[in-house]
């Protein structure tokens, strides 16, 4: 699928930062983006749209990006959905619980459009 | 055991970069660890695995292609058993020594981090940074990254953005310093303050504002250790918080006023202090914050050292590059207790100068004593013994009383009274965002924000309100060029406001959309089940049905309806807050949610009633009017039972004394009185025998037990000192539902 016809659904409880993950999406031609400010909000996204790819946060109130990751894993209709996860550098390390978690892949703040696009490579066929 | 290394021995991982097959392959390692017949050697291929795994996973291989390959043989090896060369090999290996590398074989120089192996959570030693070596790798990486997206998202609205959500939530960190203060274990609030710098960092490390994003990192480190008990919250952390909490504050504003480039010199004096400070940070450390007002002066007034002498080491401390206290300190002039009470006591000043933070428990501790005084004191004097005091003193000086506990009683309401203007403030952003998000022009204009609300409200209409104004911009407000063929003006107008009327505060949010189309709307809730095809039912009852739940007009879900919320949500949180709700609107022309609510939820204005022997208070926000019929407008309908006619309309009868299981006064409702209320789509008359009279009555919950009482929310202390129950309506009219659905089994027409 073509990015063009891919869903996105962004998670992050800090509204700049989605801009700027929209943005970057934005470059590299994806047009349907959904945002959701945490993962409660986001569950509820997903039970109302068809989401082709998660771009989330970890560390967000109410609902963190692992805990939504393993929601969203446990969900028959969304359990191989192509996750991808934010991380910061220093929190690198609790990556592994994600992994063990089943997340698709993972990406360090702050970064290009390039970089993403290489991520992505890795777990969305384009 | 044999299945688990069966289950290994399938696992099929496609690369290094399919992490979800290292996933699935590091869970059954630690299944494979629980079993029984799980031996050493086994231990030590499972622990390289891991560790392999973890630097494959962390993009910190030295060599990728060598630890993928490596990765593949130990998984044969442990699934096939020791039969397999290669696990020989790895067993001697690994035996040498702690994962020590061995030395020959053609693999390049590496270090092998020391710490135990993908123990999550254990991440902030990695954060000191020289620590973990995959940190300057990364860092370099980081900073490759910085210079390409410097020109990437240098967009001055996203620069504002940034600027105005960051002050917001370092907003948010003062209070909750406050109440980590008072529970320094408050783990909720620790994470409460963490997140902002954790997100705030997290920007500024995509926009290059490397101070920011310095600072921030710094603080963020600082708050992780306290997070994970590594260090405990005292004084010495809180101030070092509340101090990067101002830097950034003067930061952002600096970056507000476009002073860009000052951001990206490198770190200026302040900062560099700081960043030295909370590296130097240890509890016993001098708490040497940045001056907002002159520590001098405080010093001064304390007696340490005179006015002059402030000058002279202010002087001092400028050449110096120092600090006042620092410099003060050095010099021996003032020793670091006098210096750190002056600096906290210039933090408070700052504080009590404006205002007075006071414990809501407390605040609502003091309402509800002076709500029970103006009771005590309407008991007194409405004492049969007390009435009978004719005396000209005494009637002077009860009536000065009540013009004090009215007074006490108005301020002590006040106290908890916040303008409304903070939480209107916050839909201009949600407005601007939502319509630049669906393409439409819509500008938000406000009304009367100085109105004031009870604090435990503000918080309350926030979320309804949000839900309100994205209903208007997502389903209200229609595109440019539909409002344009419409003949109106391109851009959309959302009106708030908001009143003060009676006990009521009273939202209006208006807007010049496209209205609700009523059969629209019908047709939906046809098709929903919402009602069925012969119900009839009048405009304002159609309206009424975008509450229900599972309501949408709109097909498809759109962004903004996509949380997930209807309006439904909104009606639920109205009522609980004791509130009502009405739309109106002209199908082209726009629609018009009105939100009435109680002024505070601490007191409801009542309609005390008498049914039988006992006296109930109906909060008067539920009543819509009162009235005695006449005898021909009463009759039993077959199937329905009792029914009033009021103007042609037909209600159902609700005896309250049944309800409540007393003799009334008055059987016939042509005697006794009505009080008409509406719930859900329909209206209903409560049969009462009188009206007592109106009063503002201090709502007392009935405590854990009663909690689940039908009909009842609560009680209240009348002015002879008896206690009389609050009515409420909404269960009473569902417990009438009920019984009616049981005994007659028909309730609807169809």
């Amino acid at each position: 699928m073509a990015y063009k016809d891919m869903t996105v659904l962004i998670v992050d409880d800090f509204l700049t930062m989605r801009r700027i993950v929209r943005k970057i999406l934005r470059d590299l031609q994806f047009e349907n983006i959904i945002e959701a400010e945490d993962g409660s909000a986001a569950v509820e996204v997903l039970s109302t749209n068809k989401i082709d790819l998660i771009v989330s946060d970890w560390n967000m109130p109410k609902m963190t990006g692992l805990e939504l990751l393993k929601y969203v894993r446990s969900q028959e209709s969304t359990k191989d959905l192509p996750f991808l996860m934010v991380t910061a550098e220093a929190q690198k390390e609790n990556i592994v619980e994600a992994v063990k978690a089943k997340v698709s892949n993972y990406i360090v703040k702050p970064f290009t459009a390039a970089i993403l696009e290489e991520k992505l490579g890795k777990i969305v066929p384009k | 055991m044999e299945t688990t290394l069966a289950q290994l021995g399938n696992q099929v991982i496609e690369g290094p970069d399919d992490l979800m097959g290292i996933g699935d392959c590091l869970n059954l390692l630690d299944d494979l660890e629980k079993k029984d017949g799980f031996s050493q050697p086994m231990a030590k291929r499972v622990q390289e695995l891991r560790l392999i795994f973890k630097r494959l996973i962390l993009e910190e291989s030295p060599d990728r292609a060598w630890d993928w390959d490596r990765a593949q043989k130990l998984l044969s090896g442990l699934s096939n058993g020791k039969e397999d060369d290669d696990a020989e090999e790895c067993v001697d290996e690994v035996e040498m020594e702690a994962l020590e590398p061995a030395a020959g074989e053609d693999r390049p120089e590496i270090s092998w981090p020391e710490d135990d192996m993908g123990a999550p959570g254990e991440n902030a030693d990695a954060e000191s940074g020289a620590a973990d070596p995959g940190n300057a790798f990364a860092e370099k990486k980081s900073s490759e990254a910085q210079d390409s997206l410097d020109n990437e998202l240098q967009d001055p609205e996203l620069i504002k953005e940034f600027i105005e959500e960051s002050k917001e939530h370092l907003a948010s960190i003062e209070l909750n310093m406050l109440a980590l203060e008072t529970d320094p274990n408050d783990s909720e609030a620790i994470n409460a303050v963490f997140r902002p710098f954790h997100s705030i960092k997290g920007v500024a490390g995509f926009l290059n504002f490397t101070e920011i994003h310095h600072l921030s990192h710094e603080v963020e480190n600082l708050l992780d250790m306290a997070r994970s008990n590594k260090i405990a919250v005292d004084d010495a952390i809180i101030d070092i918080v509340l101090t990067a909490t101002d830097i950034l504050k003067v930061m952002l504003t600096e970056l507000e006023e476009g002073d860009n480039e000052a951001e990206k010199k490198s770190c200026s004096p302040i900062v560099a202090q700081f960043l030295e400070r909370v590296k130097n940070f240890s509890s016993d450390s001098p708490t040497v914050g940045i001056p907002v007002r002159k520590v001098g002066a405080i010093l001064a007034e304390h007696g340490v050292l005179d006015e002059a002498a402030v000058d002279e080491f202010a002087e001092m401390s400028k050449i110096k590059g120092q600090k006042l206290g620092e410099t003060l300190i050095e010099e021996g002039v003032a020793s670091t207790r006098e210096v750190s009470k002056a600096l906290r006591e210039q933090r408070h000043t700052v504080e009590s100068a404006a205002s007075v933070r006071v414990d809501t428990r407390k605040l609502d501790n003091l309402v509800d004593m002076v709500g029970e005084l103006v009771i005590a004191q309407s008991m007194v004097l409405q004492n049969p013994d007390v009435l009978d005091i004719k005396e000209q003193k005494f009637q002077k000086d009860s009536v000065q009383l009540n013009r004090i506990t009215a007074e006490l009683q108005r301020i002590s309401m006040s106290m908890r009274m916040v303008p409304i203007k903070a939480t209107f403030q916050k839909m201009i952003r949600l407005v601007r965002d939502l319509s630049k998000k669906e393409g439409k022009d819509v500008n938000l204009e406000m009304k009367g924000e100085d109105t004031e609300i009870d604090r435990n409200m503000v918080e309350e209409i926030y979320e309804p309100l949000v839900h309100m104004i994205r209903n208007s911009v997502d389903h209200g407000i229609e595109l440019p060029h539909e409002r344009t063929s419409a003949g109106k003006e391109p851009s959309g107008t959302i009106l708030i406001s908001a009143e003060q009327k009676g006990g009521n505060i009273v939202i209006d949010i208006r807007d010049d959309g496209k209205g609700l189309d009523v059969d629209k709307i019908r047709a939906k809730a046809i098709e929903r089940g919402v009602i069925s095809a012969t119900d009839q039912l009048d405009d304002k009852a159609i309206f009424e049905l975008i509450f229900h739940a599972g309501f949408s007009t709109r097909d498809k879900v759109t962004e903004v309806s996509g949380r997930g919320v209807g309006m439904d949500v909104v009606k639920k949180c109205v009522e609980r807050l004791r509130g009502k709700m009405e739309v109106t609107s002209v199908l082209g022309k726009g629609s018009h949610f009105q939100l009435k609510l109680p002024l505070t939820m601490a007191i409801i204005d009542g309609m005390v009633i008498q049914v039988g022997t006992e006296r109930f208070i109906v909060p008067t926000i539920a009543l819509k009017e009162s009235l005695r019929p006449k005898r021909d407008s009463y009759f039993t309908l077959q199937g329905k039972g009792e029914m009033v006619k009021v103007r042609d309309l037909l209600m159902p009868l609700v005896r309250l004394h049944t309800f409540f299981d007393e003799e009334p006064k008055y059987h016939n409702p042509w005697e006794g009185l009505l009080l008409v209320v509406n719930e859900g789509k329909k209206s209903y008359c409560l049969l009462a025998d009188e009206i007592v009279g109106r009063q503002e009555v201090v709502i007392k919950s009935l405590g854990g037990m009663f909690r689940q009482l039908r009909g009842i929310s609560g009680g209240a202390i009348l002015g002879d000192g008896k206690v009389a129950l609050i009515v409420d309506v909404k269960g009473i009219i569902s417990t009438y539902e009920d019984s009616t659905n049981d005994g007659s089994g028909r309730r609807r027409l169809d």
